[in-house]
């Protein structure tokens, strides 16, 4: 889906269209935590995530409740994963 | 004297259209909704089977809760939004603590479930995060007290193709009781997957497609050869006169009786001694005789067994009263939990046109069943004053409805 597209606008686009929020609130300094989604909408926004680069994420890169976990964090393990 | 419990909005989607005016089209033009279905899995039989598909995309709703939704979900989610609306209970005078949801489902989620225990099993997938609250029976109705924000009782009832018309009844005594305001109620269902149909095709109860899909089910027929399993939802708003009138709002009807029992004989044998006890009480409970019913919208799922003990019920309870009846399943498909509200609204639209449904499918009555089915010529119905609709559920539970046309007070 996304080769040609850089992982944090693939997220950002997630995030709009699925998960409704809104796109000013969207950034690679945001935290997952302060996207306004429930814990339960936090899971599956990395799920869809994972789902969108066909990919898993680390367990220890992931978890949304981890402080200051920020969407260029999980752009970062999303693009070391594809260049391994 | 007892305030009388009225409907003020109302809605359904089923396969004879999305609307109530395309609801009343198709039953006006005898105009059948069902269609074939070929089953072909891998390790089974493979069958041609009548079924009757909604055509509504609900790929793109969005749930309120944001969680991904069951299609039995959007299909309530659908119709309780449209019936909330006519019966504006956006608007101000509404009680949030005391608008609840009764809302009747008997395999919701089972779309959903179905297509994760094929991801699991046959893809090797994982499942979704939020796969619980997706296929949880109560998704339905709690997605629809989100949307609505409603704070009283949020239930929901399983009890097969009675379900709906439980939650309906159920919700109306308690309006009665004073315990609620308004209520919105129906019922939901999405079965039309490979599983699901794979079981009900297991008890050899689903009608084969044949060479004219949209008439393989033919209620109370010699021909008869089971049902068209189906999806739809079916809403409405209920209150107290009192309230409505309170508000503003008019009254499209009265919910005026409720009746239902238990058979406790067979976990699916109809037995009419059960049905019976349920259409009395809901007589008893309207304050009517059987000689006030113009119409009877028949369970009659077309299964042998379930034509004959409804037909001797009926008879049992109405005796030498002819009173008119069709089954609607003919044209509309068995929508399970939902069917019980959508074959009231039917009956309600009958109130509304003094036009009856027609028995139809019926080439060959047969002679075991002793009732006044609705023919082309025998539908207008200008002095309709009270119609009843019988749910008789796989379990044995009965729930019997009647509705009544507004008087004016």
């Amino acid at each position: 889906m996304s080769e040609s597209k850089n992982s944090f606008d693939t997220l950002k686009d997630l995030l709009i269209n699925q998960f409704e929020v809104d796109p000013k609130n969207i950034g690679p300094d945001v935290a997952v935590a302060d996207l306004g989604l429930d814990s339960l909408t936090l899971m599956e926004f990395i799920f869809a995530a994972e789902d969108a680069f066909a990919l898993r994420l680390p367990e220890d890169k992931l978890d949304p409740h981890q402080a200051g976990l920020t969407l260029g964090a999980i752009c970062q393990a999303i693009d070391d994963m594809r260049a391994k | 004297m007892r305030d009388d419990v009225v409907i003020t909005g109302l809605d359904q989607i089923s396969s004879l259209g999305l609307t109530i005016p395309e609801l009343d089209d198709a039953i006006s033009a005898v105009r059948s909704g069902v269609s074939a279905y070929t089953l072909d899995l891998e390790g089974i039989d493979s069958a041609h089977v009548a079924v009757s598909r909604v055509n509504w995309d609900s790929s793109k709703s969005i749930a309120p809760s944001k969680v991904p939704m069951d299609r039995g979900t959007a299909l309530a989610l659908r119709v309780a939004e449209r019936a909330a609306a006519q019966a504006q209970l956006a608007a101000e005078g509404i009680d949030a603590q005391r608008l609840g949801i009764y809302w009747g489902s008997g395999m919701a989620g089972a779309h959903t479930f179905d297509h994760s225990c094929e991801m699991l099993y046959a893809q090797h997938r994982r499942l979704r995060p939020t796969n619980v609250v997706t296929t949880m029976p109560n998704a339905p109705a709690a997605e629809i007290a989100l949307l609505l924000q409603a704070q009283g009782a949020c239930l929901s009832f399983a009890c097969a193709c009675a379900s709906s018309a439980v939650a309906i009844g159920e919700a109306m005594h308690a309006i009665r009781s004073g315990r609620l305001d308004v209520a919105v109620v129906g019922g939901s269902e999405s079965m039309l997957s490979p599983g699901v149909i794979a079981s009900w095709q297991a008890m050899r109860v689903l009608a084969p497609a044949g060479e004219t899909p949209a008439a393989a089910c033919k209620p109370f027929d010699v021909h008869r050869s089971g049902f068209a399993l189906g999806e739809g939802a079916a809403a409405l708003v209920i209150e107290s006169r009192q309230h409505a009138l309170r508000r503003g709002v008019q009254p499209l009807a009265i919910l005026s009786g409720y009746g239902t029992s238990s058979d406790g004989m067979h976990i699916t044998n109809p037995d009419a001694g059960g049905q019976m006890r349920a259409m009395r009480a809901a007589l008893q409970d309207a304050g009517l005789q059987p000689e006030d019913i113009g119409y009877i919208n028949a369970h009659g799922t077309a299964t042998q067994a379930g034509d004959l003990a409804e037909s001797t019920s009926i008879r049992g309870v109405f005796g030498e009263h002819a009173v008119p009846v069709s089954s609607t399943k003919a044209l509309h498909g068995h929508l399970l939990g939902a069917g019980g509200a959508l074959e009231l609204i039917i009956a309600l639209r009958s109130l509304a046109t003094h036009r009856l449904p027609v028995a139809a499918h019926l080439s060959q009555p047969d002679p075991r069943v002793q009732l006044r089915l609705v023919s082309p010529s025998d539908a207008d119905a200008p002095q309709l004053s009270h119609v009843m609709s019988n749910a008789f559920a796989f379990g044995g539970t009965n729930a019997v409805l009647i509705a009544s046309a507004c008087r004016l007070t």
